[in-house]
C-alpha cells in the first residue's frame, strides 16, 4: 500500500493494534510501522530536500518524533496523514531555515538554460539533474509556505483532500493555498524566462 | 486574432501537450499574442520543474533497524512513561467521587448554627432586648386587645 508513498490507502485498524503494542512495550511493532510507512516518508523529504543525506535526517526525525507522540496518537484514525504531517512540519522548519533566492537567466549555468528552453517548447518526460538543479532554483524563489502546497499538489500529486490532512487545514483552504503558490511559482517562472531570448 | 480568455483557461491543458499538439484556434492566437506565448512558456516551465521535484529516493534497506535501535535504549512502555495517560483514566472516578459527595452533602440535615455570637458589635437598644424577659401571653394579648397602649 505505501510502496507508492500514497496517503489514501490506510489500514486504520491495523495501525491502531501496532500503535496499541508498540504502546504497551512491544519493540517489533513500532519497526513494522516504519517498515510500513518509510517509503512515504522519504517520498515526502525528497519533495522537499534534494540532498540524501537531509532526507535520511527528516526521515529518522519524523519517526523518532512519531514515537515520542505516540500516546496521543487517535487509535483507530489513519496512521499516514499523521506521519506525513510530521514529516512535512519538519521539512518545512528546514524550508524557513533556508534564504529566499531570486533568479534570473543570467544565474542559470549552461546546462539549466538548456532544460528551460528545452521545457517551454515541449512538455518534459525525462528529468535530468539540471532540470532538479533548476527546479530547486524556480522553488527557492517563492515562500516556505508556497513551497510546501505546491511539492505535495503538484509535485507528489497529493489531491486538496489529501493535502488538507497533511497540511492540518480544509480542502478549500488547501486549494487556496495551492491557487497562490501557482501564482507565485508562474510569476517567477516568467521572470526568470525574461531573459531567455537576450542571453542565450 | 481571439480574446486571450480561452487561452488563459486552457493553459494547463495546453502546457502539458507538445508544440505540434496545440489546437489551430490557440495556435492562431499564439502566433499573434507575445503576452500568451510567455504565458504557455513560463506554464510549461512550472509544470516540467515542478515534476521533476518528485524524484522518489529509496530508504536504506535498514532504515527501520536504525530506527529500531535508536529507540532501543529509552523502549519502556509508552503506556508507563507516560503518566498523563495514566491519569486521564482516573477522571471519570474522579468525576464520580466528586458527585457522590456533592449528593451526600446535599441530603444530608444542615447543622444548626451553634455557640455564642459576638455581643460587641450590639447597639444599647439591642442589649436591653437580649437582657430584658421573654413578655408574658397576658402582655401579649393586652397589646393585641388594647391597640399597643
Amino acid at each position: 500500500m505505501t510502496d507508492s508513498g500514497a496517503l489514501d490507502q490506510p489500514q486504520p485498524s491495523e495501525d491502531g493494534r501496532l500503535v496499541q503494542r508498540t504502546l504497551n512495550g512491544d519493540q517489533t511493532a513500532f519497526e513494522t510501522l516504519v517498515r510500513r510507512y518509510e517509503r512515504l516518508v522519504f517520498r515526502i523529504a525528497g519533495g522537499f530536500l534534494r540532498d540524501r543525506g537531509e532526507v535520511e535526517d527528516i526521515a529518522q526525525d519524523a519517526f523518532l518524533r512519531a514515537y515520542e507522540a505516540l500516546p496521543r496518537f487517535r487509535i483507530g484514525s489513519p496512521f499516514a496523514p499523521w506521519i506525513a504531517q510530521i514529516a512535512t512540519r519538519l521539512c518545512y522548519d528546514r524550508l524557513r531555515k533556508m534564504a529566499r533566492r531570486d533568479v534570473t537567466w543570467e544565474d542559470l549555468s549552461p546546462a539549466e538554460r538548456q532544460t528551460a528552453e528545452a521545457l517551454v517548447h515541449e512538455p518534459a518526460h525525462e528529468h535530468p539533474a539540471a532540470t532538479r538543479d533548476l527546479a530547486e532554483r524556480l522553488l527557492a524563489t517563492v515562500s516556505p509556505r508556497d513551497r510546501q502546497v505546491l511539492i505535495l499538489s503538484e509535485a507528489m500529486g497529493y489531491s486538496a483532500a489529501e493535502t488538507a490532512k497533511v497540511l492540518g487545514c480544509t480542502a478549500l483552504a488547501a486549494r487556496l493555498r495551492l491557487h497562490r503558490a501557482k501564482r507565485a511559482v508562474r510569476e517567477a517562472a516568467a521572470h526568470l524566462l525574461k531573459g531567455m531570448g537576450e542571453t542565450s | 486574432m481571439t480574446a486571450c480568455k480561452p487561452i488563459l483557461d486552457a493553459l494547463p491543458d495546453l502546457a502539458a501537450r507538445a508544440s505540434g499538439d496545440i489546437p489551430d484556434w490557440a495556435a492562431a492566437h499564439l502566433a499573434g499574442c507575445a503576452a500568451c506565448t510567455k504565458r504557455l512558456q513560463a506554464e510549461r516551465l512550472t509544470a516540467g520543474l515542478l515534476q521533476s521535484v518528485a524524484v522518489p529516493i529509496d530508504p536504506p534497506d535498514d532504515f527501520a533497524m536504525r530506527i529500531a535501535a535508536r529507540l532501543r535504549p529509552r523502549i519502556v512502555p509508552l503506556a508507563e512513561a507516560d503518566p498523563w495517560r495514566s491519569a486521564w483514566k482516573l477522571v471519570p472516578a474522579f468525576g464520580a467521587l466528586v458527585l457522590a459527595l456533592f449528593i451526600v452533602y446535599q441530603t444530608s440535615a444542615m447543622p444548626e448554627p451553634t455557640g455564642l455570637f459576638p455581643t460587641d458589635s450590639l447597639t444599647a437598644g439591642e442589649h436591653l432586648a437580649l437582657g430584658a424577659a421573654p413578655p408574658t401571653m397576658d402582655d401579649v394579648l393586652s397589646v393585641i386587645l388594647e391597640g399597643g397602649r
